[in-house]
């Protein structure tokens, strides 16, 4: 069983997206929606019309898929949090995600951390250290520590190890309610096996981030990882399953 | 399938270690994925000021195994690039800062040429974004379809180019390997690139062998990838 935490289904790809998941061996994978499609900050209609589109999305791959409701904590409240609470009544949502629209140590998080608190839900946050410089409001692993502390019931995945690196390993070390998916940039070698060591293989989970990268690419980080079958079970599936209650 | 990897590195990397970073190690690994033989440069040579010693540590290590070969890194202003014997000699501009376009480049690189060299450029080690912040190397993407066609007769091969960048270079003497070449539809990308110009690096021990492998099992067939996988580099190598 491979269990795909991060792909997206952008507008028309989610066929493609699908269908290679599938070729690759992949059983069950989330579709994250089409996030960046609309810039950093969408409206609460465009936020609409890409949860609406990954529902449907999601409902032609039931069998296979589950989806994230993707949210812009700087809409207005009422309507995050309507947004939020209609995706999460639908068995194709098992979470939400979040993108560059709020840096996450912004008290704008609140309502929604609430929710999946609530829900036992997780939230997906994108996450970066780029020496070239983040977005306006995107979030570093700093960021998500601190969203982690204040939230310590949330179940958290900090997406892109690959493009938080050991640093980013480190700064959510001691938040045990963070998780780090596989998925960022190149195959580093070494990345798996760093998180494996510091934060231990329940807290790192298998994520692709296609279509902007490639399943068997991304998938060879943590075949060729040099951890145990029983960690790469954990990584590849097992934790993901534990975290979504799918 | 057999494989020759254009794209190997050995030593000590300044910024963070790698597990296979020694030949002994990483030799053995790539055996395991049917990688028998490669371009091997010294991982130390990109910050280095003493490139004699670390052609010389990079030939000795190389030399219990058969099939590698110690690529050497000349720059245009260190003479001793006309005594190398090397078919293939590697140039890394970003890091040794200086043009491929400058005169001084491109006498070297004519002279060499007319010897029969050909030229392994190394484009970047790392995904910039994540460059140490007190080192960050840009690509000299734009500079190699200049520098290629000031050579036309000459292979040029392009180390960790992305696929955006590989489509930019119309010169028929430029080649590029597949170690950072990660579109989604990548079968569909390898088969429209131009034939006998894509070759199989991995970049290993920097990412993980197998992900370049990855991407000729992919449903390409199974011409395509032998191709890639190894006929292409022997073809420029006269191997």
């Amino acid at each position: 069983m491979i269990l795909d935490i991060h792909t997206h289904n952008f507008k028309g790809q989610a066929d493609a997206v699908a269908a290679a998941a599938l070729a690759h061996g992949i059983d069950r994978f989330l579709f994250l929606g089409d996030v960046l499609r609309y810039g950093d900050q969408p409206t609460k209609e465009q936020i609409r019309q890409v949860n609406n589109e990954t529902l449907a999305d999601v409902r032609r791959y039931f069998d296979h898929c589950r989806g994230l409701c993707f949210l812009n904590p700087d809409n207005a409240t009422e309507f995050v949090v309507e947004e939020a609470e209609r995706c999460l009544d639908m068995p194709e949502f098992l979470g939400i995600k979040m993108e560059i629209c709020t840096n996450c140590r912004s008290t704008r998080m609140d309502p929604i951390m609430e929710i999946l608190e609530a829900r036992n839900a997780i939230l997906l946050h994108h996450c970066f250290y780029k020496t070239t410089g983040n977005c306006r409001f995107e979030s570093d692993p700093s960021d998500i520590a601190d969203l982690a502390r204040r939230f310590p019931r949330v179940k958290i995945v900090m997406a892109h190890l690959g493009g938080v690196g050991i640093q980013g390993v480190e700064d959510v070390a001691d938040c045990h309610n963070v998780s780090i998916d596989s998925s960022g940039a190149q195959p580093e070698a070494g990345l798996v096996e760093y998180a494996v060591e510091r934060i231990g293989a329940e807290r790192v989970v298998y994520g692709s981030d296609a279509p902007c990268r490639n399943f068997g690419t991304q998938m060879a980080r943590i075949r060729e990882a040099d951890i145990t079958e029983a960690q790469r079970r954990l990584i590849f599936s097992e934790n993901a399953r534990r975290l979504l209650g799918w | 399938m057999v494989a020759f990897d254009v794209n190997l590195s050995t030593g000590r990397w300044p910024f963070r270690p790698y597990r296979l970073q020694t030949l002994d190690l990483l030799v053995p690994h790539l055996a395991q994925y049917g990688i028998t033989g490669g371009l091997v440069r010294s991982s130390q040579a990109a910050f280095s000021s003493d490139l004699l010693y670390e052609n010389r540590e990079l030939a000795q290590a190389c030399r219990p195994y058969n099939g590698f070969r110690a690529l050497p890194v000349v720059h245009p202003g260190y003479g001793f690039w006309r005594d190398i014997q090397t078919q293939a000699v590697l140039l890394l501009p970003s890091f040794q800062n200086y043009s491929l376009l400058d005169g001084r480049t491109l006498d070297m690189a004519r002279a060499m040429a007319k010897n029969g060299h050909l030229f392994v450029i190394a484009l970047r080690e790392e995904d910039e974004r994540s460059q140490h912040p007190r080192c960050q190397v840009k690509a000299p993407t734009a500079d190699i379809q200049a520098f290629a066609e000031a050579i036309p007769q000459t292979p040029v091969i392009v180390l960790n180019a992305l696929a955006r960048e590989c489509g930019s270079w119309s010169a028929a003497n430029v080649y590029f390997d597949i170690a950072f070449y990660e579109p989604f539809t990548i079968t569909e990308s390898l088969l429209a690139a131009p034939k006998g110009r894509v070759l199989f690096g991995s970049h290993a021990p920097f990412f993980v062998a197998g992900a370049a492998l990855s991407k000729l099992q992919a449903g390409l067939p199974e011409a395509d990838a032998q191709a890639i996988a190894r006929d292409n580099a022997l073809a420029i190598l006269h191997m």
